[in-house]
């Protein structure tokens, strides 16, 4: 399960850096290399003519970004990789460390129960707004759905990662 | 119970949890909502733990944190770290010192495609550590050397911390990138001096390198001018506003991975594998900023940061007698907490501060940048240590802490000079369009 969070996560970062580069070339290309190879009228009718941009990049963008980061999380729950104050917990004898774990586990649970709960409601507000995209006017809440998943994922994971705490096995992070 | 008092509370038990391991992020996003919910009412607060983090996920400037680690990613698979230390050994390893200054350039040089100190002193104690202690080079130095070149990261552009100091404070972050330029140079500049001072007093300890020849030179260029290339390319694409800091982001991240392609250091495996780095890098740091949203929300209501702001005005400290006050905060944090997550907790409360004071916010971004890097080779947490020492087991946390001493003597003088002349940071972000 967490290979596909992994990859799911991995595959939207690519679409984002994919949009926002591709975004670039088109604006770079449209309003310079158009404007010096066509006479001038010629050049601005042309302009009128195609996007300066790639239609809804920029919301696309954003809900890949979402995306992206909300099934990221669900990577960092199952490896215990998210930003901690380790400082004390390594000053702890070994008894007391496993103590925190659970604690800190218990704890991240929680909030992230009550994180993918009340974005489930969001999402079903975004539904019944009906809110779309700019351009295209694609509904938003599938997507917010989708990055909601994510979220869910990572509530599980956390469970696993109880159950691996309390058998004394850490995943290795990622290298 | 007055909005301070809670506040008071809530920091207390902010801190705990952060003791017991509780993720930073989640802590203080916990005690936002609970303290929300306490000081206003429980159907806000739980409307703000399904808003927040969707409205902080969309925010298309975010976008820029994982494209420029994903851009560090790439080009450290790529093989880079150890092309740009044979570039600097090349050029200054006839030195006396040559290979710690060759360190110190490279680490320069990593620092302006990645964003992060850890990843800089992590992938250069790999490369440089065991061509310097081949070279009869101590451990207390080599070590030193290293952990402080590491910092560099922090501070030359692309940084992240700096780039979520201007997420928080809506700064532009392109300005901020623009105004680590000078202080980076600077203390690059300000670590060679250290390592050829250490050299001009203990002779012995710092050898003397062999001189390449100009082949050897130019050799050694041939590897790495792409990524230094793309580097002028999207810094210079910020600087002359021809493209965002996010777009400057996807540009370079893409660049990267298309040198590394070409040069056949880059397949689908491991682009997938810099993909999934990065990209949990990135949430743990979304994490860390969706807890701090809520916890301003929070703080907001119980008015406690516009209280705190009227007290440390009162105390009349002066303007730089409430800034050093302010990084002496910082510096104390340090030795405790992670620089990102100091950075993300504190500018709620001292950011106010400063701009009431008339700081220049990019001065103040860069400053506590560079104020919180000292925080990563101090004791008792100083990440690049425990890093250094990761990989080099045998030289012990004592000696790497005292390999770095003068380099943290270094720093601090930095950052006086930065404090005396803030002209050193404001100058080229001045100029930008």
């Amino acid at each position: 399960m967490v290979a596909a969070a992994d990859g799911a996560a991995a595959t939207f970062l690519a679409v984002i850096t994919l949009l926002t580069f591709s975004d670039v070339i088109l604006r770079a290309i449209s309003k310079t290399a158009l404007a010096s190879w066509f006479p001038h009228d010629l050049g601005q009718r042309v302009l009128d003519i195609i996007p300066g941009n790639v239609p809804d990049g920029f919301a696309f963008g954003k809900l890949a970004l979402c995306i992206g980061l909300f099934w990221g999380l669900a990577g960092c729950c199952y490896r215990g990789e998210h930003i901690e104050v380790d400082v004390f917990w390594q000053m702890m004898p070994r008894w007391w460390r496993r103590v925190t774990d659970y604690f800190a586990v218990t704890v991240t649970a929680l909030f992230m129960f009550g994180l993918s709960y009340m974005t489930f409601l969001r999402v079903g507000s975004v539904r019944e707004s009906g809110e779309v995209t700019p351009d295209l006017l694609v509904p938003l809440w599938p997507f917010y759905g989708v990055a909601w998943f994510g979220l869910v994922v990572g509530t599980l994971l956390l469970v696993v990662r109880f159950r691996q705490i309390a058998r004394d096995h850490h995943p290795a992070p990622v290298e | 119970m007055s909005g301070d008092s809670i506040a008071l509370i809530a920091f207390v038990v902010l801190f705990a949890l952060m003791a017991l391991r509780v993720p930073v992020g989640i802590a203080m996003g916990a005690v936002g909502v609970v303290g929300f919910a306490a000081v206003n009412a429980t159907e806000p607060a739980r409307a703000l733990l399904g808003i927040v983090p969707l409205r902080t996920g969309n925010d298309y400037d975010l976008a820029l944190i994982p494209m420029f680690i994903l851009m560090g990613s790439l080009a450290t698979a790529s093989g880079l770290s150890r092309e740009l230390f044979r570039a600097s050994n090349a050029w200054l390893g006839h030195l006396r010192g040559g290979l710690a200054i060759a360190t110190i350039a490279a680490c320069g040089g990593f620092a302006a495609i990645c964003g992060s100190s850890v990843a800089t002193a992590a992938t250069m104690a790999r490369v440089a550590l065991p061509e310097m202690r081949r070279f009869g080079y101590s451990d207390k130095l080599a070590t030193g050397v290293i952990a402080a070149g590491g910092t560099l990261g922090i501070l030359i552009p692309p940084s992240i911390v700096l780039a979520i100091y201007g997420f928080m404070t809506q700064q532009d972050i392109g300005r901020l990138f623009i105004a680590g330029i000078v202080p980076g140079i600077l203390a690059v500049l300000l670590y060679i001096f250290t390592v050829s001072l250490i050299g001009w007093l203990n002779p012995k300890d710092v050898p003397v390198g062999e001189k390449a020849s100009w082949q050897e030179r130019k050799r050694s260029m041939l590897d790495v001018w792409g990524v230094l290339a793309l580097f002028v390319f999207i810094i210079g694409g910020i600087y002359a506003g021809i493209f965002t800091a996010v777009e400057a982001a996807a540009m370079g991240a893409v660049g990267a991975w298309l040198i590394g392609i070409l040069r056949k250091r880059l397949d689908w495996p491991s682009t997938m594998a810099c993909l999934v780095e990065s990209l949990r890098t990135s949430a743990g740091i979304f994490m860390v900023l969706v807890g701090a949203f809520l916890f301003g929300y929070f703080l907001a209501i119980t008015q406690a940061p516009a209280h705190f702001s009227e007290w440390m005005l009162g105390l009349q400290l002066g303007k730089y007698g409430t800034m050093v006050v302010i990084l002496l905060a910082y510096l104390a944090l340090g030795c405790v907490m992670d620089a990102m997550a100091m950075i993300i907790l504190t500018i709620p409360i001292f950011f106010p501060i400063v701009q009431q004071l008339g700081f220049d916010p990019i001065w103040f971004g860069v400053v506590i940048v560079m104020t919180v890097e000292l925080g990563l080779i101090t004791p008792p947490v100083g990440m690049n240590v425990y890093v250094i020492n990761g990989v080099a087991r045998d030289v012990s946390l004592v000696t790497i802490f005292r390999g770095v001493a003068p380099f943290v003597l270094t720093d601090i003088v930095r950052l006086a000079i930065l404090v005396a002349f803030p002209v050193i940071v404001t100058f080229l972000p001045s100029l930008m369009s």
